[in-house]
C-alpha cells in the first residue's frame, strides 16, 4: 500500500547499422521513440531517462525492446539515480535539462 | 503516472510537442516529458498555453491550476472522462450507506485532531492558554461521537488555531498573513485531492460530511482535513509579519514532495494523500469493513 519510491535510471546505447533505406527507417523509429517516450541524448547514441521507480523503468524497457532493430546492437542498463550520479566526467560536462534532474518540483 | 510538479512563474508560452510540455521563455526552451508530470501550476498571469496543451494535459488527468493577479490559485481543471467506471461509481457515491459516511467521518475528525494535538506538542504550545479552557486535545478526540454530531472538529479547531498562533487569531481575518498562507497551502493540498477523485471516477461535489450548496469540493474538503497540519505548520514557522512571497508559495507547493513517516512506512506526502483518498472511496462503494486507517508521525 505504501508508496515507496527510488528513483532509477534507464540507460539505452545503441549502434544500428544505417547502410541501407530500411536500416534507416529502423534507426529513425527508434530514435523517435526514444525522444517521445522522455529520453535525453546524453552523448551519440547514448540516451538517459529518469524514473520513479524500478517498474516503470522496466515497463519502459520493454517498449524500447519493441523498437530496437534486430541486426543492430541495443543495450540497456537500469540503475539508481545515486549510482547514476557518480558518474565521473573525465572530459566535458553534464547537460543542464529538465530530463537530466530528479527534481520533483520544477519552477520556471 | 507523474511525480512532478511544474511551475510557471514567468512570462512565457506553454505547448505540446512529441510528447512533451515545451515552455518557452524568453531566453531558454524546457521540455518536459507528459508522462513525469502530475500538476501544471500557472503562478503567473503573463504565460500563453496552447488549447493543444490543454487537451494533452486533461487526456492524461494532469492538474492545471491557475492562479489569479494575486496570485492566489482561483481554479483547476478536470477532465471529463477519466475513469470509465464514472457513471457507476457516481450512482454509488449518491447512495453511499450514512452509516458508513458517519463513521469515515469520525475516523477522519480522530486523525485531523491527533494530528493537531502532534503538531501542538511538537512546538511545545500545547498548554498555551489565553482565554481559553486548558482542556487537552487528546480529551476530545475521545469525546468523537459517530459523524462527529456534537462537532468537536470545531471545538478542537478553536483552540488550536487560537494555541499554534495567537489568541487573536481569526481563521476568517483574510488580511492576516497567517491566513494568507494557509489559504494558498490548503488549495494546493485541495486540488491534489480533487485530482485523484476525478481519476478516480467520481463527484467531488457530494461530501461525506461538507454538504455546502456552493462548495463544489465538498468531498475533497472532506479528505483533506488529516493533512492541513502539514500547512500550519508551514505557516508557524515563517518570520512573522512576512507577506507570502513566490519563494513561500514554492515552499507549500513543494510540500506535496516531502517524505512523511506513516504507519505504512516511509512516503512521499502527494503519495499518502492519494492512497488515502483511494482508501476512503473504496471502504464507501465497496463492501469493505475495515475504516481507512492513517497514523501520520508529525
Amino acid at each position: 500500500m505504501s508508496l515507496r519510491y527510488r528513483v532509477m535510471r534507464l540507460l539505452i546505447f545503441f549502434d544500428v547499422p544505417t547502410l541501407t533505406a530500411d536500416d534507416r527507417r529502423n534507426y529513425r523509429k527508434l530514435h523517435q521513440s526514444l525522444v517521445k517516450e522522455g529520453f535525453l541524448m546524453i552523448q551519440e547514441s547514448v540516451y538517459s531517462r529518469v524514473l520513479i521507480n524500478k517498474q516503470s523503468a522496466a515497463f519502459l524497457e520493454e517498449r524500447i525492446q519493441r523498437v530496437a532493430p534486430v541486426n543492430g546492437i541495443v543495450q540497456s542498463m537500469i540503475v539508481t539515480e545515486k549510482q547514476y550520479s557518480e558518474i565521473k566526467f573525465l572530459a566535458g560536462k553534464k547537460i543542464d535539462d529538465v530530463r537530466n534532474s530528479d527534481e520533483r518540483m520544477i519552477v520556471i | 503516472m507523474g511525480w512532478r510538479t511544474v511551475v510557471i512563474t514567468k512570462h512565457s508560452k506553454a505547448s505540446y510537442k512529441m510528447e512533451h510540455l515545451i515552455i518557452q521563455t524568453e531566453d531558454d526552451v524546457v521540455k518536459i516529458p507528459m508522462s513525469d508530470i502530475q500538476i501544471l501550476l500557472i503562478a503567473t498571469t503573463e504565460s500563453v498555453i496552447t488549447s493543444h496543451l490543454v487537451m494533452e494535459l486533461a487526456k492524461r488527468d494532469i492538474k492545471i491550476i491557475f492562479t489569479d493577479n494575486k496570485k492566489m490559485p482561483v481554479g483547476e481543471f478536470n477532465p471529463y472522462y477519466s475513469n470509465l467506471n464514472r457513471n457507476r461509481n457516481i450512482l454509488k457515491q449518491i447512495s453511499w450507506d450514512s452509516d458508513k459516511k458517519s463513521l469515515l467521518w469520525q475516523a477522519i475528525i480522530k486523525i485531523k485532531i491527533t494530528n493537531q494535538a502532534k503538531l501542538l506538542a511538537k512546538y511545545d504550545r500545547e498548554k498555551y492558554d489565553g482565554n481559553l479552557a486548558n482542556i487537552d486535545l487528546e480529551e476530545l478526540i475521545n469525546q468523537i461521537e459517530i459523524g462527529d454530531v456534537t462537532n468537536r472538529e470545531a471545538v478542537a479547531a478553536r483552540m488550536y488555531f487560537q494555541r499554534l498562533f495567537d489568541t487573536k487569531f481569526n481563521r476568517r481575518n483574510d488580511e492576516n498573513e497567517i491566513n494568507g498562507y494557509l489559504n494558498f497551502g490548503y488549495s494546493i493540498l485541495l486540488s491534489l485531492i480533487t485530482q485523484e477523485i476525478c481519476c478516480a471516477g467520481y463527484l467531488t461535489e457530494l461530501g461525506v460530511h461538507h454538504n455546502s450548496m456552493e462548495n463544489f469540493y465538498n468531498l475533497a474538503s472532506d479528505f483533506i482535513e488529516p493533512f492541513r497540519i502539514f500547512v500550519d505548520e508551514i505557516a508557524f514557522n515563517k518570520t512573522p509579519g512576512s507577506e507570502l512571497d513566490m519563494s513561500d508559495k514554492l515552499e507549500l507547493v513543494d510540500l506535496l514532495n516531502q517524505t512523511i513517516t506513516t504507519n505504512n512506512g516511509d512516503a512521499l506526502l502527494s503519495g499518502v494523500i492519494k492512497t488515502f483518498v483511494r482508501s476512503c472511496l473504496k471502504y464507501l462503494s465497496e463492501d469493505v469493513e475495515n475504516i481507512p486507517e492513517l497514523e501520520i508521525k508529525v
